[in-house]
């Protein structure tokens, strides 16, 4: 099963998202999501199951 | 007469997803491509063909230190290269407020600049390793 990323936003905005939202790696596919983590402008928070269209 | 004139102080930077507008105090895209000469016998004047796309942007930062901020940012990504989008105003992208899209190779900062009772400020030109897109909508 494929998984997706979940971030939260811990300061500023990113991804048109401030502190406290949250984002998955789809809304960061062209972002350096590695740097972003080193920055402290995010942080993992979870992995969810990507929803898989094929199955329904 | 210009019938429309825009204020330039809306523009919107994000730079590898974190807005830094508020940082920004001057932006400037130089949108350019090289020219390759191909002047021959018999040319009358010196002729030129469109080469590859070489753009620069050059932002005005005021440092900031804390997370999601200027310093945070770039220093994080220094080295590599991150997306830049850029626009007129804050507002949706449109035919009037396109966005401009590109690549910036992260390859020089001034971390400290600034003398007693000066703002902290640096200003960076930073080179596009993409062409620079833009977007209507």
């Amino acid at each position: 099963m494929e998984l997706i990323m979940a971030y939260e936003v811990l300061a500023g905005i990113v991804g048109g998202k401030e502190a406290g939202q949250t984002l998955t790696d789809e809304d960061l596919a062209t972002a350096n999501i590695d740097a972003l983590i080193a920055s402290g402008s995010i942080k993992p928070i979870t992995a969810k199951p990507k929803k898989d269209e094929a199955a329904e | 007469m210009a019938t429309t004139t825009v204020l330039s102080n809306t523009v919107s930077v994000v730079i590898n997803s974190v807005d830094l507008s508020d940082q920004v105090t001057n932006a400037t895209i130089n949108q350019q491509f090289d020219e390759l000469e191909t002047t021959s016998m018999g040319s009358t004047s010196r002729v030129f063909v469109k080469g590859l796309e070489s753009s620069t942007i050059t932002l005005d930062f005021l440092n900031s230190y804390v997370a999601s901020e200027v310093y945070a940012t770039l220093q994080a990504a220094y080295g590599t290269s991150v997306t830049c989008v850029m626009k007129p105003t804050t507002a949706a992208v449109s035919a009037t407020n396109p966005s401009f899209t590109a690549s910036i190779l992260i390859n020089n900062l001034t971390p400290i600049n600034g003398g007693p009772g000066d703002l902290q400020t640096q200003s960076i030109t930073f080179t596009c390793t993409s062409t620079v897109a833009i977007a209507t909508s």
